[in-house]
């Protein structure tokens, strides 16, 4: 009978913290980037504020926005921007045309092509990051490669479908490598495992990305180029949004942007700010923080950067990564009116400014 | 006294262990210190990551009860459900064993986009891996009740609630609850996955988070505290099996 009744108050026990649990699931909760009120970017009821939720990849941060949160460039547009960190720009993206969040910020740019090559109604309303990748070989081997051409025979380690694998393997096609006969390529999920698989000199050549410089350095690699040098100004995360935004949603996209437009200004000024700001995001050491977010071939930009973004589309048509998305016309995937509003909102605010007068200039040089 | 002797074997064991690493990450060059570092580091991650494996044990076990709990509910109910009604389980044991062996992650692009929120999507996902071994257990315990029990259950006229609670659900309970033990240390794999979108802190988030920048020092940290709480679970699962089923006289702790 004693044991009956002990079973019991365990079993009463369990069912009250499954209830609380449950319960627990419909409340907000910030630590599972659940949205609290707005369901999309606009404007909340009855209220004077903005709301975005802006999804970035947590192993590239969002040094722009970080900057313009931590600087209050949103605050003073009466923007409230939430935070929703993925692992992978696929479940990222998939957020983003499922509604559940209203800017991709760090999917990078070839995972939102591979999606709009087959028929996702996304558009590229700004940029993030531009440039910063590496590839490493060993320190062993400085010396005894001169040029992508010299890579023939070869084992390359790649994350398949990355900005530096497109980059790249246009660069070897360009060098004169038979991408099928003169090398072999070993493809990897993450960086970070591509990375220790070169320390571990289970590949000859690596094809890096952005942030790892200290510890593919410490695991005896070194940077034998950098994709600025091999396609100068290339792109490489973009601000993605959906094809289909409401007239009084665009308000908060026009406020978002004006807030990069303004850190990008902080990041090229003030380094340290831009360290300061990415601590609270990015969980590390402030030496690795400091190589995401300032590493000084890594550019931060919020321009879209258009032409550099159709370049990169015709290279993966060209590596064979886009053969569904052929009769795409990515021109139609392009919504640059938000970054002009924002710019040109910024000028007027600023007549005496020529800052935002250069940027105007380049925008027109990068788009139009 | 037996078990005090059997469980310092258990922690010399434990010990060897730790020396082995001691002496190969600290004591030779056989290995990369960057992937294999010394004790002294992890330990120091591990102080240093403490505050943030307290939080992440806390959402994560937000995300774990609800699963578990529908698991349990779903299951046992699908399961006896199932189980008694042979026509139904034929019809669609094809989508039984279709649908059982896949990878929880397949579901995670349609977990996102239909359910509303990504807390529970990642629920969902952990409900998938969970739900599958009570569902099955349940339906294979209920398959292989003794057939005097059936015989008994028919001549004592037991029906309804009591054939349920006091013959069905007790004499499966040995494969239900063997489908539950599954279910939780699946559940923990799970865990990773479920916490790759839209987390901000949790157990699988923070050994992912660092393993994506390779900071082995913390990833090895938060694994050993994964395995201290799986371990406290299991411990205190197995002891309340041992209750439940105390008629088998269990010799497991």
């Amino acid at each position: 009978m004693k044991l009956l009744k002990k079973r019991k108050w365990l079993m009463g026990s369990f069912i009250a913290a499954s209830l609380l649990a449950l319960s627990a699931c419909g409340a907000a909760d910030n630590s599972t980037g659940d949205t609290k009120e707005a369901n999309h970017a606009g404007q909340k009821s009855g209220d004077s504020k903005y709301h975005i939720r802006v999804g970035y990849l947590k192993a590239n941060g969002a040094p722009l926005a970080d900057i313009a949160d931590y600087e209050g460039f949103f605050k003073k547009e009466n923007l409230d921007v939430e935070f929703v960190p993925f692992n992978s720009s696929t479940d990222g993206v998939n957020a983003l045309q499922s509604n559940k969040i209203d800017v991709g910020l760090t999917f990078g740019t070839t995972t939102p092509l591979a999606f709009i090559a087959q028929g996702a109604d996304l558009d590229i309303v700004g940029g993030h990051m531009e440039g910063g990748h590496p590839v490493y070989i060993p320190k062993e081997d400085i010396g005894k490669y001169k040029s992508f051409a010299d890579f023939k025979g070869k084992t390359i380690g790649v994350v398949p479908l990355g900005v530096p694998d497109v980059v790249f393997k246009s660069a070897l096609k360009k060098a004169g490598v038979d991408l099928e006969k003169d090398v072999k390529f070993v493809e990897f999920k993450t960086v970070a495992n591509l990375i220790d698989a070169a320390g571990a000199r289970k590949v000859d050549i690596a094809f890096g990305n952005s942030g790892f410089l200290s510890k593919a350095k410490s695991l005896g690699l070194e940077p034998f180029a950098w994709s600025n040098d091999v396609q100068p100004g290339h792109v490489c995360c973009r601000a993605v949004t959906r094809g289909d935004i409401s007239k009084t949603d665009s308000v908060a996209y026009k406020k978002f942007l004006k807030g990069l437009i303004q850190a990008e200004r902080v990041k090229q000024d003030s380094p340290e700010t831009a360290l300061k700001a990415s601590k609270e995001r990015i969980k590390l050491d402030d030496k690795t923080v400091n190589e995401i977010v300032n590493e000084k071939h890594l550019v931060n930009s919020a321009d879209p950067s258009k032409k550099q973004v159709v370049k990169l589309w015709d290279e993966m048509k060209q590596l064979g990564y886009l053969k569904d998305g052929a009769n795409v016309d990515l021109n139609k995937h392009f919504n640059l009116k938000f970054y002009e509003e924002a710019l040109n909102e910024l000028i007027k605010e600023n007549p005496d400014d020529d800052y935002y007068k250069k940027i105007l200039e380049r925008y027109k040089q990068q788009n139009l | 006294m037996l078990k005090l002797k059997q469980y310092s074997i258990t922690f010399f064991i434990a010990v060897g262990l730790v020396g082995i690493w001691v002496y190969i990450t600290s004591f030779t060059s056989w290995v990369n210190p960057v992937i294999f570092p010394p004790v002294s580091k992890i330990i120091d991650a591990f102080v240093k990551g403490f505050p943030d494996l307290l939080k992440g044990f806390v959402s994560s076990m937000g995300l774990l009860v609800p699963a578990i709990f529908l698991s349990l509910v779903l299951g046992i109910g699908g399961g006896l459900f199932f189980g008694l009604h042979q026509k139904s389980r034929e019809i669609l044991s094809p989508f039984f064993h279709t649908f059982s062996p896949l990878p929880p992650t397949l579901f995670i692009p349609y977990a996102i986009a239909l359910l509303p929120t990504f807390k529970l999507a990642s629920i969902f996902i952990l409900f998938i891996g969970a739900f599958w071994p009570i569902f099955l257990g349940t339906i294979q315990g209920i398959a292989l009740i003794d057939n005097h029990y059936w015989d008994n259950t028919k001549t004592l006229g037991i029906k309804g609630k009591d054939f349920i609670f006091k013959v069905v659900l007790p004499a499966s309970a040995p494969y239900i609850l063997s489908g539950t033990g599954t279910a939780l240390i699946l559940s923990f794999i799970v865990l990773m996955m479920a916490e790759m979108f839209g987390a901000q802190s949790g157990m699988g988030h923070f050994v992912q988070y660092y393993t994506d920048f390779s900071q082995y020092d913390y990833v090895l940290a938060g694994i050993i505290f994964n395995s201290i709480i799986i371990l406290a679970i299991i411990v205190a699962f197995e002891k309340i099996k041992k209750r439940i089923l105390f008629w088998m006289n269990l010799k497991s702790e």
